[in-house]
């Protein structure tokens, strides 16, 4: 009982930073959806990095690192921390001068204008969104996994079917309405400053939670035995957890998965809220470290709670069916209530940071790409924007939510999937950005066969996650596939079909022919 | 961009394709599992502990990062994107009226064969 008190505390505390940042809100769509494009240096880092980091990341990597062991980080963490600042680098920057030159607010905005083609944008819509609600599912399920795992027990009389604990449906209720109330509250700005807190909350708790789980394990006097002591454990019964091993083409094709933030529609909607393009210097340089600050204590947790015991018991003497769960177990088991609830609070946190922003940002399409878009010349009234904008916000949530009520996949494996769709879109938005020869038609091929791939090998092919060998698609993750066609598509429709108008381009590439140059 | 700058850049570049490279770099990857015991397997992987806790394969890819770290922090020095184009972006933004994306169907030039 006392983890779930100090979680509603928490929840509570976040429905009055986003009610507190709506004190500053100026009364305009474009402050309630870019924050008037005031958001400085480290602001931009928390909220980057808040939002790229999901229950992917901490509930996901635990869970798998508990699978498959230590090659976890291999597979996502080093890499992110490249392809991320990566993405930052080459399109982030490049999409904030442009956003700032012509007035941006969404992705299907700039396609349209760069491509010169309205149609194009009804294309791309339902792409995205469709891609962000398996994105928004990764966020509900983990978050009603966490409240389960560490609740487990507290009702003696209740919630049997769910070990005494919150059911998870009830769990991902809650966040949800709680992330609704701070986004509609406070818009951009509240999305911002929540990130920025529970960023900060999540990275410090977390090592926390490292330590904390150590020391149990361990049992020993001093921090350093602790660390040795519950490696020990691990390399008595599952010494395969400590290994890397993997195929050359399997390990590659996990390089590519992090490059879905190049066309990540929430975090487009976040470098826009940049004050200048040297904002962007700071999450380009520390991504890797943040990233490395959390990732390390989640797999090696992982590892440590395949060989985790407490009076003598395995806490896991069989892989629980959910692997979800596998955090906030061990932190229900290894913590007392009081930390439990606080670590429980800062998984939850790193959730919520990415919930948010993927919140606001559909309701920022909807409005911009679809209403906007068809209202022809008509102004349309700011309130009436964000009525809107909360319209569709709702509608999507309340569709996720009943589909996380089905029996979903494990976070990690869900993930994967719909990474793997949005990385099919990053060759779109490289070619938009420094190829001159890319044509509508290219842009629209490309997309499509992203979507054909995408649905051939998840309805062909689709069989859970390695060591299941359906899973791969020539000896690599289906992102692989799916990249390679997506390009090829993009490279040779535009080659063959006409190029667009040189004054067009002169808007794009305007002093050489190319921007960079 | 001058010459010393475009050589700067390239060097990031292929700064940026090692980091890439040594990701990939499989050296530390155990190999040959199938064969050995527990035991055997247990004993080999605990010779490479770093700091008695840390295995050695995750221990480089955390030197992979903080050298990501490291290498982003010289790219925002010598390659910076943002210096090189903020003569384009403001010539953009008095060429531009306003936001195009809110622009109804039909307006965009160059439209007519698409609406």
């Amino acid at each position: 009982m006392t983890q779930l008190a100090i979680i509603l505390v928490y929840l509570a505390l976040l429905v009055v930073l986003g009610i507190g940042a709506s004190r500053w809100f100026r009364g305009t769509g474009k402050d309630y959806l870019l924050a008037s494009h005031s958001i400085g240096p480290v602001l931009l880092l928390m909220s980057l990095f808040g939002t790229t980091m999901t229950a992917f990341a901490l509930v996901g990597s635990t869970g798998k690192s508990f699978q498959l062991g230590i090659v976890v980080y291999g597979l996502m963490a080093s890499s992110s921390g490249i392809v991320h600042s990566l993405c930052f680098f080459v399109i982030g920057v490049r999409l904030w001068q442009l956003g700032q030159a012509h007035g941006y607010t969404t992705q299907v905005g700039f396609f349209r204008d760069r491509l010169q083609s309205h149609r194009f944008g009804y294309l791309l819509f339902p792409v995205l969104v469709g891609l962000v609600i398996p994105y928004l599912l990764i966020g509900v399920l983990g978050a009603g996994a966490v409240i389960n795992g560490v609740t487990r027990g507290a009702f003696e009389e209740s919630f049997a079917a769910h070990g005494h604990g919150v059911p998870p449906w009830l769990g991902s209720l809650v966040i949800c309405l709680v992330v609704l109330t701070y986004v509609f509250a406070g818009g951009m700005r509240g999305t911002a400053w929540a990130n920025t807190f529970q960023t900060g909350v999540f990275m410090v708790l977390g090592v926390l939670t490292f330590f904390v789980i150590a020391s149990k394990i361990g049992g020993q006097q001093s921090l350093w035995e602790n660390l040795k002591a519950a490696t020990a454990n691990v390399l008595q019964s599952h010494p395969e957890k400590l290994t890397m091993t993997s195929s050359h083409a399997f390990f590659f094709s996990f390089l590519l998965i992090p490059l879905s933030a190049g066309m990540f529609p929430h975090l487009f909607q976040h470098w826009l809220t940049a004050r200048s393009a040297a904002t962007f210097k700071l999450p380009v340089i520390l991504h890797p470290l943040f990233i490395l600050i959390v990732w390390v204590p989640c797999v090696m947790v992982g590892a440590w709670a395949t060989a985790a015991t407490v009076d003598g018991q395995l806490i896991f003497p069989e892989p629980p069916t959910n692997v979800n769960t596998v955090l906030p177990i061990m932190v229900g088991k290894l913590a007392g209530p009081v930390l439990s609830g606080f670590l429980s609070a800062g998984i939850l946190a790193a959730v919520m940071s990415s919930l948010d922003s993927q919140f606001l940002c559909l309701g920022t399409m909807f409005t911009t790409d679809i209403v906007q878009a068809r209202g022809g010349n008509e102004p349309m009234d700011d309130a009436h924007v964000i009525r809107m904008a909360r319209g569709f916000i709702v509608f999507i949530v309340a569709f996720t939510y009943l589909l996380s009520l089905l029996a979903p996949a494990g976070v990690f494996d869900l993930g994967l999937w719909c990474f793997g769709g949005f990385a099919g879109l990053v060759p779109l938005v490289l070619a938009a950005l420094y190829w001159r020869r890319l044509s509508v038609a290219g842009a629209a091929a490309s997309v499509i066969a992203m979507v054909v791939t995408w649905l051939t090998l998840f309805f062909v092919d689709m069989g859970g996650y390695p060591p299941n060998p359906r899973y791969t698609f020539l000896g690599m993750l289906p992102v692989a596939t799916i990249v390679a066609v997506s390009t090829v598509v993009l490279v040779g429709v535009s080659l063959v079909t006409r190029p667009p108008s040189e004054e067009s381009l002169a808007r794009f590439f305007p002093t050489t022919g190319n921007p960079e140059r | 961009m001058t010459n010393a700058r475009r050589t700067r850049v390239a060097l990031f570049w292929l700064l940026v394709a090692t980091l890439v490279a040594a990701q990939q770099c499989s050296l530390f990857w155990q190999s040959g599992t199938a064969g050995k015991t527990s035991e055997q397997l247990s004993a080999e992987i605990g010779q490479g502990l770093i700091l008695g806790f840390l295995p050695t394969p995750l221990f480089y890819h955390v030197c992979v990062s903080l050298a990501a770290v490291v290498i982003w922090w010289i790219g925002t020095i010598v390659a910076w994107p943002g210096d090189a184009a903020i003569t384009g972006a403001r010539a953009l933004s008095e060429a531009s009226p306003g936001n195009r994306s809110m622009a109804p169907p039909g307006e965009l030039a160059g439209e007519e064969d698409d609406s």
